[in-house]
């Protein structure tokens, strides 16, 4: 096959997605020209008194019907051309479109009196759209071509060589014209097609350095982003090593294994070491929020929801039980749909959310999980009638490190990083998470919060990396482009 | 009772974990980086080797221990972490990670009196 690609363009999604969105577009514009030429050929027969001659009628009937049918197979064969590519691709399919409408265009322009039939205009237009999808030299040799075989017909034309198909009822005098006429044409069209493909290619090419600059720029953003979540791993690495030694030491004189302890001197020691273990559950938030901003998930595997609410509640039920929760799973889908994401990460989500719920519920409170399809999507709803978040922490309740203004420190700990690493699991997955308060099963005392997580059934790991071309998303997807 | 090799670069633990093995009538003897640590095992043969993740370098733990396994020494390892398990991500026990046991700092001394006791019963009944 011919490299029509430039190099860059290779794994670059969008550079794949725009040729395949205008080839689609083509197509469509095409039938439109085979309309336009139809209505010109019977409209001028029948009404406007061109006087076609027979010859003439049949030609441009004949070629509109052409255009219909190839333009037909290009619409259905369209559907199975990839984008890889070392094979036959949607480029090359862009170049046979663009090589077929120039032949017809040059016969239809030959049956209308070349350079006295008002359609050669349209050569300018296709020289720009080539511009936009074809390698510059591609089109420059077509742009020769079309020059040279339109000067050449003219000539031919006029020393009677080949056939003149003027439209006779256009004109008012003889044709054709002056030979000084037609040289100044010839050469006025052939600049006119050059300065247009130059033109075009060179918006275009800046276009593309535009896009350029703009990848390797978030390429940049992404690797600073990934250095700073390894410098903070590094360092909160640092800062727990002595932490973690100091508590071992603490537990070591707690357990009495360095001899005997004063019982005041015991509950001290208890509460450094309560202090150390909030210390330590920090660093370990800190880490598990560095560790997923520099996750690449690449793989998602198929889980059942429902089976994985029901162990992560059986986790919490000696609390649920001692608080005298009522927890309620309420499945209200059609079928349990398996959902695709990574096991572990969502567990660990809506682990945190039902600890949570746990721990800011009051004794007999309520825990209720609702299980819905919405717009395709798994929708799950998580309320509770715990202490509920004040309105001016709500907008703040997913930052790291927040704690809502409600919260009794000396009775909940907690890092404030909870919610946080939810969302990045979430929004990793596809999937948006808001929060609300008080909660729909909430009432004055116990206001409660609601926490509603929308996620994709299908997360398809890196959906949102734009420059990496999947050839079967694509092939798959062929409605939309 | 049994006679185990601890080696961690960081003294204080060093100390607490011999403290509480002692205490429990074990011998034990120290290295604070992999390659005394590897010395000792080789030429004292212990029963059971303690083993941290990380000392000079992120992964030194997992290289000794590899590097026991792929000389044939079959003792016990247990492995002292600082990640997070929770989250899952880091290890697991497998082919890449030839140990037998981790025990998560901070150190609690029962876990590690419980996990040293249950890996030297599986040592004796092998």
């Amino acid at each position: 096959m011919i490299p029509l690609i430039p190099e860059w363009a290779h794994h670059y999604g969008e550079f794949w997605r725009a040729i395949r969105i205008r080839n689609l577009w083509f197509i469509k514009l095409r039938y439109l020209a085979v309309v336009m030429l139809l209505a010109f050929t019977i409209s001028g027969q029948y009404i406007f008194q061109f006087y076609f001659t027979s010859n003439q009628f049949v030609a441009l009937l004949t070629i509109s019907i052409l255009i219909l049918l190839y333009n037909i197979v290009i619409q259905q064969t369209r559907k199975y051309v990839g984008c890889i590519p070392d094979k036959f691709n949607c480029l090359h399919l862009s170049l046979i479109q663009m090589a077929l409408d120039l032949i017809s265009l040059m016969i239809v322009v030959y049956y209308t009196g070349l350079i006295e039939s008002p359609l050669h205009l349209f050569f300018i237009f296709h020289m720009i759209i080539g511009s936009l999808i074809l390698p510059g030299y591609l089109v420059y040799i077509t742009a020769g071509i079309i020059s040279v075989l339109f000067g050449l017909l003219a000539m031919l034309q006029r020393y009677g060589l080949v056939e003149k198909y003027f439209i006779i009822g256009l004109y008012t005098n003889n044709r054709p014209q002056t030979l000084t006429y037609d040289i100044l044409f010839i050469i006025i069209f052939t600049l006119m097609l050059f300065i247009s493909v130059y033109i075009a290619n060179k918006i275009t090419r800046q276009l593309y350095k535009r896009e350029q600059q703009l990848r390797s720029t978030l390429e940049k953003l992404n690797e600073a982003e990934i250095t700073k979540q390894k410098y903070i791993i590094g360092i909160v690495h640092e800062v727990k090593t002595p932490v973690t030694a100091t508590h071992s030491i603490i537990d070591l004189i707690i357990n009495k294994f360095v001899g005997p302890i004063d019982i005041e001197v015991e509950k001290k020691l208890h509460r450094a070491k309560q202090r150390t273990e909030e210390t330590l559950n920090l660093l370990n938030d800190i880490l598990r929020i560095s560790r997923l901003k520099i996750l690449d998930v690449k793989s998602a595997e198929e889980i059942d929801i429902v089976k994985l609410f029901e162990s992560l509640i059986d986790k919490q039920l000696e609390l649920v039980k001692t608080k005298s929760i009522t927890l309620e799973l309420n499945d209200k889908r059609a079928e349990n749909k398996k959902i695709k994401a990574d096991t572990i990460l969502l567990e660990l989500a809506i682990s945190n959310l039902l600890s949570n719920a746990v721990k800011y519920v009051d004794q007999n409170g309520i825990i209720e999980i609702l299980l819905e399809d919405r717009d395709g999507m798994l929708f799950i709803e998580f309320s509770d009638t715990g202490i509920g978040i004040p309105k001016d922490s709500l907008p703040k309740i997913f930052t790291q490190f927040f704690r809502a203004s409600n919260i009794d420190r000396s009775k909940h700990s907690g890092t404030g990083m909870g919610l946080a690493i939810v969302k990045e699991i979430i929004e990793m997955f596809g999937g948006n998470i808001v929060v609300k308060s008080p909660s729909r099963i909430g009432d004055e005392q116990h206001p409660g919060t609601t926490f509603e997580i929308s996620l994709p059934y299908n997360f398809k790991p890196n959906r949102y990396d734009i420059f990496v071309v999947n050839n079967e998303d694509y092939l798959s997807n062929r409605n939309e482009f | 009772m049994a006679f185990i090799a601890i080696i961690d670069d960081d003294p204080d633990i060093l100390d607490a974990s011999s403290l509480v093995l002692k205490s429990k009538g074990h011998d034990v003897i120290t290295a604070n980086n992999p390659n005394d640590g590897y010395k000792i095992v080789k030429s004292k043969k212990p029963d059971l080797i303690i083993l941290d993740v990380m000392m000079d370098e992120p992964d030194d733990g997992f290289y000794l221990a590899q590097k026991f396994r792929k000389e044939g020494i079959t003792i016990p390892i247990l492995m002292y972490t600082s990640v997070s398990k929770a989250i899952g991500l880091d290890f697991g026990k497998s082919e890449m990670v030839p140990v037998d046991d981790f025990v998560e700092k901070p150190i609690s001394p029962e876990e590690l009196v419980n996990k040293v006791e249950a890996l030297l019963k599986v040592k004796e009944v092998k």
